[in-house]
């Protein structure tokens, strides 16, 4: 890296620290209104985990993969959603400025406009996902490095697959909301590109149908993010490869969410006079 | 006055008839988005139905034999608009409370409750048909139960539109509780919880642990999805609609009870 | 010495706009059916529209509402892809130097707020110097001369969502400015703002462009606001550029008529609509040299409105005739608006 590009890169991080503070300080102005919803959203989250945990406490496993192994897939999922959320809400909220128009004012910046778009908020009450994915994570953990299943090592491999897993919620955010310059109205598509493919995802694939294990795979590729590496390192099947494809795979879906949203861009029509 | 006896006239029923008939209506418009989300909705069914194959043992359990847990779950998936997801009741009250229209839509000749849960059945009823059948009809591909008993079809539709009414009544509820607080949220993640959780909608109450079952099955909660799915599925005889029909009349007398104390609530503070 | 696109602030050429609107279909799953169809119908927003602006100027765009205003100023600011057509605004691609070129160009929309609205006005700024690495010296001075300006200093500490319309829009303006841009697109800057806001507004955009460091493009619906500060307007109508020239070669060219309402104390006799008064106050039917058309003349308020071309007189010259008729109680001055404007335009072509 350049000397230049480095000053470029440390400045727009200082940038960023500046603008989600501006956002989070105008967000505490409704402080009541925030602890409320983060609290709500950390239990109300925790709807799927409940239903797992009860069917699992009374039929043991599902597909051979007990509580603790459901809940390790669980966790990564959920902790990459809520950070996805927290980093990027005003992506998935994406809707909202084309039906206004107020996408004009990010455009005027000269930044790149998802920087701009996701510099407006840090969406500190969307961490109640990633609180509550890390509860079930250190529960599972407890249970499972008991049992020696897991070694140390596999937790630094875990908190990796958070990495990728995130970035490949952020992929399908970004791809979702890119569509948003053509057909307006996203929230219908973000039910099945978001909502249903992460539900999805909190369970082994393998107890799916080879249709939608395939489009875990292959087209929105969720599953890659925690079934792949989870898998790995639960030692039921797969090589140290596991490991890797998820980072490429990851990497890989941000360039080509980042391609389709400036795609995207150049069919904007603003609303207004 | 008498709140119940005021809605029972004939000629105020008509009344509650066209504004059900109003929200039916109104729902028309959105066929498109509607369409979008039956497939969105019919892909979380087959979720579900995959889960619990995989979670059962291969004999079933309790008197779900895995063909009739794939039932339970299509037809309830069918059922979930109409009794949990498809319920608005509580914004448009929270909003009438907030925005101060309430006053006069307490002093209208019309019964407050009676007038939002009709407009709320109206539009319930739409979400049923044009919501639930095409779901049902996409995850018939799944595994559909179809009653032997013709007389099956009519006891489930009861059982259900009591479902729906206790649905409505409790988020009712839940909106009329913005005469207290500014923020209806917590009541509303209760009851939704609770809803879901003893509704039995993804999955047979069964599935809980003993204790929590007994407590679920006998709740309002349970006639939302658990009765008349089990009805429905034959597992059931008609006999489990009186826990709905109780129900809807208990829920009916509190809604009204607090309708009447938050209408004094207002008169006391002069509207 | 030849200058090229890349010398001038703004350079457009056939610059076209075309959306495509799908057609709605009515009736049973309506709503179904518009998804499924590719009917799409064609909208021209803005068709053909051609021109320079050299470094320095100030630029009236005016028209009726929808007419493509906004849409030009959002392709010369990068902010929509043009359909076809050329584009540089001070020598760059607003659509492939869009990030370069925002560091040039200072932008306000009128019904839009680009400030935090939950935070002290202030914050905004310093928010705004650190996106435009603005020095601190710089933005000291900034400050200081805003506020010699435009008064910023009495409201920095408020959070603009608590700021009066006229306030927000003197901050919005700051705002755009403090990256000292070489040249302003203002998008209905004074929409909205009373009679002194408006004023004050002006007073400061010819303030902004009187050293002639900064290029001015402001669209507008206010006729007073290009009279008082364009030295050249362009017409838009139905997307397509129906006038480019300057402010008196427009009234020469329309023979803007400016409307003369004269209110008497008693209605003088023989005056009807469609005659004619000439300068001494002699009424006839037919129109002689130097003599003004009567539009209308109400008995009840006593009133008699008299149409004239200020290009070719003096208001006083008109007022002075109609004073020979009878003793006046009351004058004003109404100016034609846009619409006339267009109107007249389109019958002279």
């Amino acid at each position: 890296m350049s000397r230049g590009s480095f000053r470029r890169l440390i400045g727009l991080i200082r940038l960023y620290a500046l603008l989600i503070s501006a956002a989070v300080r105008a967000k505490m102005q409704y402080k009541f209104d925030f602890v409320t919803s983060t609290l709500l959203e950390s239990l109300m989250g925790a709807y799927d985990y409940m239903v797992a945990l009860a069917a699992l406490w009374r039929f043991h496993t599902v597909a051979g993969w007990n509580i603790y192994e459901v809940g390790l897939l669980y966790s990564v999922s959920k902790i990459g959603w809520g950070l996805y959320r927290t980093f990027l809400e005003e992506v998935d909220r994406f809707e909202g400025y084309i039906v206004r128009g107020d996408y004009d004012s990010i455009l005027v910046r000269p930044y790149p406009s998802l920087f701009v778009l996701a510099s407006r908020n840090f969406a500190l009450e969307r961490l109640s996902f990633v609180i509550q994915g890390a509860a079930v994570m250190v529960i599972s953990l407890k249970g499972l490095l008991a049992s020696g299943v897991l070694s140390l090592a596999s937790v630094f491999h875990l908190l990796l697959a958070i990495v990728w897993t995130t970035l490949l919620f952020s992929a399908v955010g970004i791809a979702t909301s890119a569509a948003a310059f053509v057909i307006v109205r996203i929230e219908e598509l973000q039910v099945f590109t978001q909502n249903a493919t992460s539900t999805a995802s909190l369970y082994p694939l393998e107890i799916y149908p080879a249709w939608l294990r395939n489009m875990l795979l292959y087209v929105i590729p969720l599953g890659v993010g925690n079934y792949i590496p989870v898998r790995y390192l639960l030692g039921k099947g797969g090589t140290w490869l596991n490991l890797a494809v998820p980072a490429v795979v990851a990497l890989l879906s941000i360039m080509l969410a980042v391609w389709l949203w400036r795609l995207g861009e150049t069919r904007y029509h603003s609303t207004g006079s | 006055m008498s709140f119940i006896g005021h809605a029972a006239s004939p000629d105020s029923l008509r009344k509650y008839r066209v504004l059900a008939f109003k929200g039916f209506i109104q729902n028309l418009q959105y066929t498109a988005s509607h369409l979008v989300n039956s497939v969105a909705s019919a892909i979380f069914g087959v979720l579900e139905v995959y889960f619990w194959l995989n979670v059962i043992p291969p004999q079933g359990f309790a008197d779900y034999a895995p063909l009739t847990m794939v039932h339970y779950i299509t037809i309830n998936q069918a059922f979930v608009w109409f009794t949990q997801f498809g319920i608005r009741v509580r914004t448009r009250v929270r909003d009438a409370v907030r925005s101060g229209n309430v006053a006069t839509e307490l002093m209208r000749p019309i019964d407050f409750y009676a007038y939002h849960l009709a407009t709320e059945y109206g539009s319930l009823l739409y979400g049923l048909l044009f919501r639930g059948v095409p779901v049902a009809l996409m995850l018939s591909t799944l595994g559909f139960y179809i009653p032997k008993h013709p007389a099956t079809w009519g006891w489930a539709l009861f059982a259900l539109l009591l479902g729906g009414y206790i649905a409505a009544a409790n988020m009712y509820m839940v909106g009329l509780t913005a005469f207290w607080t500014t923020e209806i949220r917590t009541p509303y993640w209760v009851m939704s919880s609770l809803s879901l959780g003893f509704g039995g909608a993804t999955f047979p109450l069964e599935v809980l642990p003993d204790r929590l079952y007994r407590l679920a099955r006998w709740s309002p909660f349970a006639c939302l999805n658990y009765n008349p799915a089990r009805i429905y599925l034959e597992l059931s005889g008609p006999e489990l609609v009186l826990p709905g029909l109780v129900w809807a009349v208990i829920v009916t007398v509190i809604a009204q009870a607090l309708t009447k104390i938050a209408r004094r609530n207002l008169e006391v503070q002069g509207g | 010495m030849t200058t090229g696109p890349k010398d001038l602030a703004v350079y457009a050429r056939n610059l076209c706009k075309a959306y495509f609107v799908p057609v709605l279909k009515s009736g049973f799953l309506g709503g179904v059916r518009t998804l499924l169809s590719q009917e799409k119908r064609r909208v021209d927003a803005v068709n053909d529209v051609s021109f320079d602006i050299r470094p320095g100027e100030f630029v009236g765009y005016i028209g009726p509402n929808g007419a493509g205003k906004s849409t030009t100023v959002k392709m010369l600011t990068g902010i929509l892809h043009p359909t076809s057509g050329e584009v540089l605004v001070d020598g760059l691609s607003p659509q492939r130097q869009r990030q370069d070129l925002a560091r040039r160009i200072g932008v306000v929309f009128g019904q839009r707020t680009q400030l935090w609205w939950d935070l002290p006005t202030i914050d905004s700024f310093d928010i705004l110097s650190a996106m435009y690495d603005v020095s601190a010296s710089q933005y000291r001075s900034f400050l200081k001369k805003f506020d010699d300006l435009l008064g910023i200093g009495e409201f920095l500490d408020t959070p603009v969502r608590r700021l009066s319309l006229g306030q927000r829009m003197r901050a919005e303006l700051a705002a755009a400015l403090i990256h000292r841009p070489s040249i302003l697109f203002l998008d209905e800057p004074t929409i909205g703002l009373d009679v002194v806001a408006k004023r004050r507004m002006r007073e400061f955009l010819a303030a902004v462009n009187a050293s002639r460091e900064v290029t001015v493009l402001l669209t507008t619906h206010d006729l007073k606001d290009i009279e008082e500060l364009c030295r050249r307007v362009m017409i838009v109508n139905h997307g397509s550029l129906i006038y480019d020239g300057t402010l008196e070669s427009l009234r020469r060219e329309v023979h803007l008529p400016t409307v003369l309402e004269v209110k008497y104390y008693g209605l003088p006799e023989g005056l009807g609509a469609g005659s004619f008064i000439g300068p001494g106050g002699e009424v006839s039917a037919a129109p002689p040299r130097d003599a003004w058309q009567i539009a209308s003349v109400n008995a009840d308020s006593r009133s008699v409105r008299v149409l004239f071309d200020r290009s070719q007189t003096p208001a006083p010259a008109v007022i002075a005739a109609m004073q020979a008729l009878g003793e006046i109680r009351d004058v004003s001055l109404e100016e034609p608006a846009i619409d006339d404007i267009i109107r007249r335009i389109l019958e002279a072509k």
